[in-house]
């Protein structure tokens, strides 16, 4: 069963009657078992990716192009999205009852909570925390243990190891592996390429809102990537050990 | 400069900070990691004077931290999301504390067209850098970055610190980095201090 998003568009239509464009003609496949990535600079368009497939954006988006599920259009609870930003959480919730919710929107017999944290590396007592008793790192994980409890068979997971420790991102980053070898269809937006690129099939690059090229995983550590862009931005990767080692004192 | 003596603080019984000691001298980079839930922003939170330590104290300049706002110390969110109304514009968000100063919306590559849109028409990354700018102020003397660089890609990151770092040292500013980023650290910072990862109950 395949995912596939061909030449998607999205135009926002303004107060002035004029349109800006950020997103322009994205090709995508992901299929159950395999992880893909999602790449590119601040502001090219990635979350946004994340947002149209999930039919989230707001009443002034155009979003065109076909999103198809084995040839059908996506219907509601295929595809679930643990979001970039932790303000997704509800700040008057306990964070049990939340993961409950989701599962009960989706369809979903009662979950197991304290299982469902233990799987993110969170502790039993989060179920009792609101958002604002979390860390930024385990308020992320939090979100990812949301879009899980949907059952849905295909995750977007936006930016998953933003602010965890490098033990915990690597916990993250094999546990996202694992759901697609269970069968799982996973797309990872990411900035941290090394990570993503040890467990995705492909990325996808994106630069202002356009695809410069999708390249297979080993692509990037083979330095076979084709796009200038592509390889800048997995040169960048290593420059804080690079570029000033030079320098005896930068301070 | 600022210096913190001895501080503790607990949630709801939860010891997050255990007698941390920590000074910093002006235009000095100083690293400050930990695990996920090691009590960093937190620390970040008693440095700014946003919270009060249960025991021990944070001085600045030998006293005891000014009360009025916009302080010395400034602490840059790790989740810029939840620390901008979304009802604003990013021009009103910029302009809230201090007049914008041209010179840092530059280093930060903040565009002059997001100064009408809102929050959430920003990207992540955007936005990471639009509440860095508005605690980047001509009061700060101390500016906690809590992983304002999470959210941009490798390229941006980087020219974000080969921007800020020389601008805040030509101040005389001095930069608290936390960040998971190991090689970062090293890279900016002349002395690093870890959190230590154990919870204790208290």
């Amino acid at each position: 069963m395949m995912l596939r998003v061909t030449a998607l568009s999205v135009r926002f239509r303004h107060h002035d009657g004029g349109y800006s464009q950020p997103l322009t003609g994205l090709d995508l496949t992901l299929s159950r078992g395999e992880v893909v990535g999602l790449v590119g600079g601040s502001g090219a368009g990635k979350s946004l990716v994340a947002e149209a497939l999930m039919g989230l954006l707001p009443r002034n988006a155009e979003v065109s192009g076909q999103i198809t599920l084995a040839g059908l259009p996506l219907a509601p609870g295929q595809l679930a999205l643990a979001p970039q930003g932790i303000d997704a959480l509800d700040p008057l919730t306990r964070l049990g009852a939340q993961i409950s919710r989701f599962a009960r929107l989706a369809g979903q017999p009662p979950p197991d909570v304290c299982a469902a944290l233990a799987r993110l590396g969170l502790p039993e007592e989060a179920a009792r925390a609101f958002p604002h008793q979390l860390s930024g790192g385990m308020a992320k994980r939090a979100l990812i243990a949301t879009a899980l409890a949907t059952g849905a068979p295909f995750l977007i997971a936006d930016e998953p190891t933003l602010g965890l420790d490098p033990e915990t991102a690597d916990r993250i980053m094999e546990l996202l592996a694992g759901l697609a070898a269970e069968g799982h269809g996973v797309c990872v937006i990411s900035h941290d390429l090394p990570r993503l690129v040890a467990i995705a099939e492909r990325v996808t690059i994106l630069q202002e809102g356009r695809m410069v090229e999708t390249a297979p995983a080993e692509a990037f550590t083979a330095h076979r990537l084709t796009h200038p862009f592509s390889r800048a931005l997995w040169e960048a990767q290593t420059w804080a050990a690079q570029t000033w080692s030079e320098e005896a004192a930068p301070c | 400069m600022l210096s913190a003596e001895a501080v503790s603080l607990s949630f709801a019984g939860r010891s997050v900070l255990r007698e941390v000691s920590l000074t910093v001298t002006p235009g000095e980079v100083l690293g400050l990691s930990g695990p996920s839930g090691a009590g960093k922003s937190t620390l970040a939170r008693v440095l700014s004077g946003t919270l009060a330590p249960d025991a021990g104290r944070v001085l600045w300049q030998g006293s005891a931290l000014p009360r009025h706002h916009p302080g010395p110390v400034a602490h840059v969110p790790q989740s810029p999301e939840l620390a901008v109304d979304p009802r604003w514009t990013v021009g009103r968000i910029l302009a809230n504390a201090a007049p914008p100063d041209p010179e840092v919306l530059a280093a930060l590559a903040i565009r002059p067209a997001w100064a009408e849109r809102h929050p959430a028409e920003l990207s992540g990354g955007e936005l990471a850098r639009v509440s860095l700018a508005r605690f980047f102020l001509p009061t700060t003397r101390v500016l906690i970055c809590d992983e304002i660089t999470a959210q941009l890609d490798a390229l941006a990151a980087q020219a974000l610190w080969q921007a800020l770092t020389p601008l805040a040292r030509h101040r005389g500013m001095a930069l608290i980095v936390i960040s998971h980023d190991a090689a970062l650290r090293r890279a900016l910072c002349s002395r690093q201090i870890t959190l230590d990862p154990r919870p204790v109950a208290a």
